[in-house]
C-alpha cells in the first residue's frame, strides 16, 4: 500500500512540477478515419494558463485560446477558417500529452484521438 | 457449371448479401442522395442570412471587416468566404461562429455557431451510420457488398428481362416485378454510386499502392515558417490583388488573414474546371506580399486527379444539378428495390412455404 501511494506521489509531483512550454509534435486521428493528421504545437506555460500556437506544422499556426492546466489535464482550443478544435489532453509520464480533440464545424462535429510528444 | 446452377449461385448470393447488407446499404443510399443537395438544403433551412438582394458593387475586405467590428465587436475576423453567386450573403469566419453579411452594404445578417445540425447528422450516418467502431467499417464493407448485388441483379434479371407491372399488391408477381423494374431502371445509376462509393471508402488504403504503381508521390510540404503577430504590412485588399493577378482565371472563395495561420491564404476557384475547379491556392507572406507557395490543379498528381474525379462522380457534382437529382432519386429508390425484396422473400417463404435458398 505504501508502495502505490509513493508511486501515486511521485508521479503526481513529476505531472504537476512538468513545464508544458516547448514544441510538441504528433498527430491527431479521426474516429472512424484512416491516417493520421500532423500536429505540431508551439507553447508556453504560465502557472496554470497555456498559451502559444498550434497547427499541422511550422507553415500553418493559429493562436492557442482558453488554454489552461489543471493538475495533469490540459485544455485550450483553436480555431481556423473551416473549424474550431477542442482540446481535451492529460499529460502523461515520459514528456507525452495525449487525449481527445473534437472538431466543430457549420452542421458537423468529428471527435478525433490526439498524441503529441515534446521535442528535445 | 450448367446454366441453372449459375442462376442457383447468383440467387443465393443476391439473397444472402441483401440479408447481411441490404439494410445497411438503404440507410447509406439514402442519406447520400440526402447530403447530395447539403448545400442547397442548407441555404434553404437558413434562408433569411444566406440571400441577399444583389447590389451595384462589392464593399472592399477592408470595409467588410470594419462592418464585422460593428456588428460583432471584439471578434476577430478570422477569414472572409465570399460567396460566388451574387444573391449569396458572404461569410467570415469568427472564433464565434459563421457570421452572415450583405456584401453590398456591410449589413450583418446573422451568425451560425458551429456545430452539428440535422444535415451534419445525415452525413454523419452516411459515412459512419451510427457511429462507434464498427460505423466506418460497416459503410465501407457496406458499399463493397452492393456491388455483387447489383451485379447478380442483373443477371438475375436478364434471361427474362422483365420490365412492368403485373398484378395486386397482394400477389408476390407485383412486387417480383417492382423489385426488377426499379432495381434496373435505378441500377446503373447505383453502380456508378456504389463502385465510385467503395474506391472513396477505401481510398486511404488504395493511394498507396496506387501511388506506388503509378511512379507518383504525395504532394510536397511547404518549406516555409509562419510567424502569428501583427501588424501585418499587406492589407487583406492587397492580398487578394497578388493572389487574383497570380490566378487570374478563377475566382476567390475564402480568404484567410495571417493573425490565424501566420500567412494570408487565398483560395480560388475556376469555374470551367468541374472537376479540380477549386484546387487554386495562393499563399501570401502577410509583410512583403510575396507568394510563398501556389497551388494549381496542375500539381495534383494522377493518382489524386482521379480520386477527386470519383468524388465529383459519386457527389454528382461532375455532372451539375440534372446528374445529382438522377443520382438522389436512384439512391431513394433503394429502400422500395430492398423493401419489395423482402417482401418477394416473405412471400416465398411464409405464404408459399418454399425454402428461402435455392
Amino acid at each position: 500500500m505504501f508502495r502505490t501511494l509513493a508511486i501515486t506521489l511521485t508521479l503526481s509531483f513529476f505531472l504537476q512540477s512538468q513545464d508544458l512550454s516547448g514544441r510538441w509534435k504528433g498527430s491527431f486521428k479521426r474516429r472512424g478515419g484512416d491516417h493520421d493528421i500532423p500536429q505540431l504545437f508551439l507553447l508556453k506555460q504560465d502557472g496554470l494558463q497555456l498559451t502559444g500556437s498550434g497547427g499541422p506544422d511550422d507553415s500553418e499556426q493559429y493562436p492557442i485560446a482558453k488554454g489552461a492546466v489543471n493538475g495533469n489535464k490540459v485544455r485550450f482550443e483553436l480555431t481556423t477558417a473551416r473549424s474550431k478544435f477542442l482540446y481535451d489532453l492529460t499529460v502523461t509520464a515520459g514528456a507525452g500529452l495525449n487525449g481527445d480533440l473534437e472538431i466543430r464545424s457549420v452542421n458537423r462535429v468529428d471527435k478525433a484521438t490526439v498524441e503529441l510528444r515534446k521535442e528535445k | 457449371m450448367r446454366k441453372h446452377s449459375w442462376h442457383r449461385l447468383a440467387f443465393n448470393l443476391h439473397l444472402l448479401v441483401s440479408l447481411a447488407f441490404g439494410l445497411f446499404i438503404s440507410v447509406i443510399a439514402v442519406t447520400g442522395g440526402i447530403i447530395g443537395f447539403e448545400p442547397e438544403f442548407d441555404q434553404l433551412l437558413h434562408r433569411d442570412i444566406s440571400f441577399v438582394k444583389p447590389g451595384q458593387r462589392f464593399l472592399t475586405l477592408e470595409q467588410l471587416q470594419q462592418a464585422v467590428a460593428v456588428a460583432y465587436p471584439e471578434e476577430p475576423v478570422i477569414a472572409i468566404l465570399p460567396a460566388l453567386a451574387d444573391n449569396l450573403a458572404w461569410q467570415v469566419a469568427l472564433p464565434s461562429g459563421i457570421a452572415y453579411l450583405n456584401p453590398y452594404t456591410g449589413q450583418g445578417l446573422g451568425i451560425r455557431t458551429r456545430g452539428e445540425s440535422f444535415l451534419g447528422k445525415i452525413r454523419s450516418v452516411h459515412v459512419g451510420l451510427t457511429g462507434g467502431p464498427l460505423g466506418g467499417p460497416l459503410v465501407k464493407w457496406s458499399t463493397l457488398a452492393a456491388l455483387p448485388l447489383l451485379i447478380t441483379g442483373v443477371f438475375l434479371w436478364w434471361p427474362r428481362k422483365r420490365f412492368g407491372l403485373r398484378g395486386s399488391i397482394f400477389h408476390r408477381s407485383f412486387w417480383l416485378d417492382l423489385h426488377n423494374s426499379l432495381g434496373i431502371g435505378a441500377g446503373l445509376f447505383l453502380l456508378v454510386l456504389a463502385s465510385t462509393g467503395a474506391v472513396m471508402a477505401f481510398s486511404d488504403a488504395l493511394r498507396p499502392y496506387l501511388y506506388r504503381i503509378s511512379g507518383v508521390s504525395a504532394m510536397k510540404d511547404p518549406t516555409y515558417v509562419a510567424k502569428l503577430g501583427g501588424p501585418y504590412q499587406i492589407t487583406p485588399d492587397k492580398a487578394l490583388e497578388i493572389a487574383r493577378a497570380a490566378a487570374p482565371r478563377a475566382t476567390p472563395y475564402r480568404i484567410q488573414l495571417p493573425a490565424f495561420g501566420g500567412t494570408y491564404v487565398v483560395d480560388l476557384v475556376d469555374r470551367s474546371d468541374r472537376v479540380l475547379g477549386e484546387r487554386h491556392s495562393v499563399v501570401l507572406d502577410p509583410n512583403s506580399g510575396v507568394i510563398l507557395l501556389q497551388r494549381n490543379p496542375k500539381d495534383v498528381n494522377p493518382v489524386d486527379r482521379w480520386m477527386v474525379v470519383l468524388a465529383k462522380v459519386h457527389t454528382g457534382t461532375l455532372v451539375g444539378t440534372s446528374g445529382k437529382a438522377l443520382f438522389c432519386v436512384a439512391s431513394m429508390l433503394t429502400v422500395v428495390v430492398f423493401g419489395s425484396g423482402i417482401l418477394m422473400m416473405w412471400f416465398r417463404s411464409l405464404k408459399h412455404k418454399q425454402p428461402l435458398l435455392r
